[in-house]
């Protein structure tokens, strides 16, 4: 951990119930996302994963511990400060339905901006859509738009706001493998971009190696714990690793199929 | 955030246009009502017609009587008396005066009971000029409208004085649309109805009204309409109107209230994920409240003023839906212009459709939007089964509310009932409050409901089940207004039932004749001659009570009235069984009375009385006797059946016959008959009276909780309706996922109409749990008036209300899945 870290995890834990239903299913975990880097984070199913990627873009709170982002505790703030706070930090995208089906993809990226009460300045819009290559798409409505599209258009939406950090959980979970990887093309340059002034940080959650390889770093999660991680990671290392961490528990991961 | 509202509007339509249903269709009714109500209650603005040609009328007045507080037909002292004869002398100081009485007299071939009789020489003021003929000068001569008798016919005439007689046409007038007169020689006006009602002064109005003490009022101008029988008629044909409007109002505005709540509070739910990703793009909690607020504030506004617009159209089926029912008179009509009576209605109304539309709205957006956005998306249909605590408190009081009204109608105040207006709205609490309450009964019902079924192989009993508690918000919203109406319908419909049928024994168990004399279709009662001529038919033993008005001293120096019956002592104790708590009917004798025990006088009292006719006299009280409001009566001497001609007509209503022991009957009750003919009354028996009784007074309360019954009812079959198309519509995605998982389209539509039969039943069932309390409470109380009185169920109706709901709701599930899955078998096909 270091200070160029926009996202610091510190003793984080995340427990579901209360009394003897409680379980534990994230933590406690230490981690930091470094600025200008593309992590991945990666685990078997229910390892807590999306849990973690939550608690991490404020979207959840967490049970205990401290999750400071671009130098903010988020703590420290109240739901409705949190939400303000997390409009113009963050940008999220899941794995489906990201979108509001009642508006077209512009008006969807305008969301969040006109949520800030900001009216979006001219062509603000169109360049987040025109950087995932849907420029010609603007007035679409997503049902109109292909399971790629709307991702496309969910990561937009993340951009628009110029946010610290882009979380995503499972971008590509829906989409067919050529797809999936326009999508992280797009996310990648989003750190690395060639011309673009400020390098992003972007933090992604998968559980396909092959996705994972397009990270600078890994982290790996099982059982709530964090359990390593790679620094420019292949496929082949990290699919090792995965199979490693579900030899003893989850025989359904070791089997999946790419 | 305006345009995010309109875009949610434009994907959910069913939702929306639910919502607009549903708050279209409440206001319209909330304004229909008040305007309606609203103008019945304004004084018709009729010019003067009897009067119309004098310059000034004194009438009899009391400045303490206000005639909205007494009963219809009861007279104030001043007005039984009439005007005294010393006031008509110095009135007469001041200029030509003419007396005008207003007496019964009908024609017992063909008349109607609302013909009257008055003084030929009154007739020229009301505008009546003769067509042919000449003015009645001898007693058995008659004037009368050229529709009803040629000059120069004989015809009998029933009055109350003679019974009837044979009188002399010698003239007719033009028809008035007013009033149905038989003008009379003023000395036989006299003889046949000894109160004055009112003087036409010709003298300077100043002089006059300088000479009328404050027991008589001089009217001019428009005022003169005051002294029209059709003002009291009016008064007297709205008052059904007016009592039973309120009642509808309230009962209806709290149905629609409650469904427009529930309507837009489901909507909410219903967007719950658009809500959570809402606020995962950043939305505050704030911002969601803001949108829906906005978005409820032009729905509502849009909603309401269609919907009063409708309401204004719909004043007009409702006075007819009114007239139809007997409850405002023929000639009731609502005039739609910009005055208070329309405004403030209509005002009010759409005001409490928007609030209401709004407030629902907001609350579920409030809890919607404190959910913590993850939780929310989590699962693909974001689901809250938790009853928010503001509603559950609000239930639970309802409910308590409901139970110990309940209870407290049925053992400590168990005369409600017999009150309709408050005995209804106390009807409605149990039933709303159960309907607050569904999402937490709604597990425990399902389950009580679907355990018989969980033997069965078939997937259908368990995905039903599991889809109706899964989603306990959405069963509860569909189940709501099957309970709301099955609920209202059921406690309504016995109640009034069950009112009627102990009623009915009470007033049984009362008549101790076999026979009675009952007047003819058509007429008000018959002349106590006609009842003298029946008793001298040899065997025949006859009680005719005068119906009269008596004036006890309340104490605070006023005089409080009381319903009198003149009637022989002997007659009454052989032909009615009062229940006498005190004293004994034995004692009754020309100076003594019998009295209802709830008066609160004792046996051995003298009490001080008015009569109808100004005299004051002392009477003993012999007896009391147990009554049920509005059938407490003194039973007066016989000697004083007159003061019924001052009080009101000098009519019995009534009379009880029976036969002496060994009389040869067929050879007696024909002689009866005989002695009958032509005098307006008839004989019938015990049954056929109890039956003619019952009919009478089952009427108006019938009459009052049916149209209550049938306006709530068919409201809440658009809003079962209603709901179950909203809900249906927004569940595409169930529909899919059953297509997945290998159910044909037949199977899909009957887990569809399975689970609306199953939410049918469950508001059946919570209906049922509703109306127990009513109906427990109204047992109760009917067991402590009546004795034994059993709780008659309506079953017909009620079933017929409950296959009406359950069909509703199948048409509500299978219009939209139909249309959903042939959509989905044309993408299939198609390109
Ligand atoms: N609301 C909840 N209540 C109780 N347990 C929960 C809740 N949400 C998640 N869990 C549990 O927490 C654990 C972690 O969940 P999480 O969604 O973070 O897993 P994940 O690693 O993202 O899995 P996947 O790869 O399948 O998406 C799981 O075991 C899950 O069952
Ligand atoms: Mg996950």
């Amino acid at each position: 951990m270091n200070d160029d870290d926009v996202v610091r995890l510190e003793a984080l834990t995340k427990r579901y119930g209360s009394g003897r239903t409680e379980v534990t299913v994230l933590g406690p975990v230490d981690l930091g996302f470094e600025r200008g880097c593309f992590t991945a984070v990666m685990g078997p199913s229910g390892s807590g994963k999306s849990t973690l990627l939550q608690c991490a873009a404020g979207l959840d709170g967490p049970s205990s511990g401290r999750v400071v982002l671009d130098g903010t505790d988020l703590a420290a703030l109240s739901e409705t400060a949190r939400t303000r706070f997390r409009r113009t930090a963050t940008g999220f995208v899941f794995q489906a339905y990201n979108l509001l089906p009642s508006l077209t993809a512009e008006q969807n990226v305008a969301l969040p901006l006109r949520l800030a009460g900001r009216r979006p300045a001219r062509g603000e819009v169109r360049r987040a859509l025109e950087q995932v290559g849907l420029g010609d798409r603007a007035g679409s409505r997503p049902h109109h738009l292909s399971g790629g599209q709307q991702q496309r258009v969910a990561v937009a939406r993340a951009l628009v706001t110029r946010p610290a950090v882009l979380f995503a959980d499972e971008p590509t979970g829906a989409l067919d493998l050529t797809t999936g990887r326009e999508l992280l093309r797009v996310l990648r340059d989003l750190v690395h971009s060639p011309g673009e002034r400020a390098a992003g940080t972007v933090v992604m959650v998968t559980h396909d190696p092959q996705v994972a390889a397009f990270a600078d770093r890994v982290v790996f999660l099982a059982d709530g714990l964090l359990a390593g991680e790679l620094r420019s990671p292949t496929a082949e290392a990290v699919a090792e690793r995965m199979t490693a961490l579900g030899r003893p528990a989850a025989e359904e991961t070791a089997g999946a199929p790419c | 955030m305006l345009r995010i509202a309109l875009g949610t509007l434009r994907v959910r339509w069913v939702s929306f246009l639910g919502t607009v249903v549903a708050l279209v269709l409440a206001v319209a009714q909330l304004t229909a009502l008040g305007v309606v109500l609203m103008s019945a209650a304004e004084p018709a603005q009729r010019p003067p017609h009897r009067f119309a040609r004098a310059p000034a009328v004194v009438l009899p007045a009391d400045p303490h009587w206000d005639s909205a507080q007494h009963d219809l037909g009861v007279r104030s002292p001043a007005a039984a008396r009439g005007l005294s004869a010393r006031l008509i002398r110095d009135v007469s100081a001041t200029g030509t005066t003419v007396v005008d009485r207003a007496f019964y007299a009908q024609f017992a071939d063909g008349g109607t009971k609302k013909q009257v009789g008055h003084p030929w020489p009154v007739a020229e003021f009301g505008g009546y000029a003769l067509r042919d003929g000449r003015a009645p000068r001898a007693a058995n001569e008659i004037v009368v409208p050229s529709g009803r008798a040629r000059t120069g016919e004989s015809v009998t005439v029933l009055t109350a004085a003679d019974g009837p007689g044979r009188y002399t046409v010698v003239g007719t007038v033009t028809p008035v649309g007013w009033e149905d007169a038989v003008f009379f020689a003023a000395a036989e006006a006299e003889r046949l109805s000894p109160r004055v009602d009112a003087l036409v002064a010709l003298g300077p109005v100043e002089r006059v009204r300088a000479l009328v003490p404050d027991t008589a009022e001089v009217l001019t101008g428009a005022g003169r309409h005051r002294a029209d029988a059709d003002a009291a008629d009016d008064r007297e044909a709205l008052d059904n109107t007016l009592t039973l409007l309120p009642v509808m109002a309230a009962v209806a505005g709290t149905t629609a209230v409650f469904v427009v709540a529930s309507t837009f509070a489901f909507a909410v739910v219903q967007r719950r994920r658009e809500i959570a990703l809402l606020r995962t793009v950043g939305a505050t909690g704030r911002q969601v409240r803001r949108m829906v607020r906005a978005e409820a504030l032009l729905v509502g506004c849009l909603a309401s003023s269609l919907g009063g617009a409708l309401g204004l159209l719909g004043t007009r089926p409702l006075t007819g839906l009114l007239i139809a029912m007997d409850v405002a008179p023929p000639w009731f009509a609502v005039e739609i212009s910009a005055r208070p009576g329309v405004l403030a209605p209509l005002g009010a109304a759409v005001l409490t459709g928007l609030l209401v539309a709004l407030c629902g709205a907001v609350a579920a957006a409030r809890r919607a939007s404190r959910v913590r956005p993850v939780e929310a998306l989590r699962e693909d249909t974001a689901e809250d089964t938790a009853v928010p605590p503001g509603r559950a408190a609000l239930g639970l009081v309802g409910l308590a509310g409901g139970a110990g009204t309940a209870c407290w109608i049925g053992f400590a105040a168990p005369r409600t009932v017999l009150s309709p207006t408050a005995y209804v709205v106390s009807l409605l609490v149990p039933v709303v409050a159960v309907a607050a309450l569904a999402p937490l009964l709604v597990g425990p019902v399902v389950r009580m409901l679907t355990r018989p079924l969980r033997r069965l192989r078939g997937p259908a009993a368990l995905v039903v089940r599991q889809s109706a508690l899964t989603s306990r918000r959405r069963t509860a919203a569909t189940a709501a207004p099957v309970l709301l109406t099955v609920g209202l319908a059921l406690s309504l419909l016995t109640a009034t039932d069950s009112l009627g049928a102990a009623r009915d024994a009470g007033f049984r168990a009362g008549v101790g004749a076999p026979y009675a004399v009952v007047p003819q279709d058509g007429t008000r009662g018959f002349s106590p001659r006609v009842a003298e001529r029946v008793a001298r038919v040899a065997g025949v033993r006859v009680a005719a009570p005068v119906l009269t008005t008596v004036y006890f001293p309340d104490g605070d120096g006023r005089l409080e009235e009381n319903d009198g019956l003149a009637v022989d002592a002997g007659a009454l104790r052989r032909s009615t069984r009062l229940k006498v708590v005190h004293g004994s009917l034995d004692d009754l004798d020309g100076r003594s009375m019998a009295v209802a025990e709830r008066w609160g006088m004792e046996v051995g009292d003298r009490v001080r009385t008015r009569l109808a006719d100004g005299r004051d006299v002392t009477l003993r009280v012999a007896a009391t006797y147990a009554a049920l409001p509005g059938e407490d009566v003194a039973y007066l001497p016989e000697r004083f059946a007159g003061t019924g001609l001052f009080a009101r007509d000098g009519l019995v209503r009534r009379a009880s016959l029976s036969l002496a022991p060994g009389v040869d009957r067929p050879a007696a009750l024909a002689r009866v008959r005989a002695a009958l003919a032509g005098s307006g009354a008839q004989l019938t028996t015990r049954d056929g009276l109890v039956a003619a009784e019952a009919a009478q007074a089952r009427r108006l309360t019938e009459t009052r909780q049916r149209s209550t019954a049938v306006i709530v009812v068919l409201f809440c079959f658009v809003a079962i309706l209603n709901t179950l198309l909203m809900a249906t519509a927004d569940r595409r995605r169930d529909l899919t996922v059953l297509g997945l998982a290998g159910a044909t389209p037949r199977q899909v539509l009957h887990f569809f109409v399975a689970e609306a039969l199953l939410v049918t039943a469950v508001g059946v069932t919570l209906a049922l749990l509703a109306a127990g309390i009513n109906l427990l409470g109204l047992g109760a109380a009917l067991h402590q008036l009546f004795g034994t009185a059993p709780v008659v169920v309506p079953w017909a109706a009620v079933g017929a209300v409950t296959a009406a709901s359950a069909l509703l709701a199948v048409l509500g599930t299978v219009v939209p899945v139909a249309s959903a899955l042939r959509r989905r078998a044309a993408r299939a096909v198609g390109p």
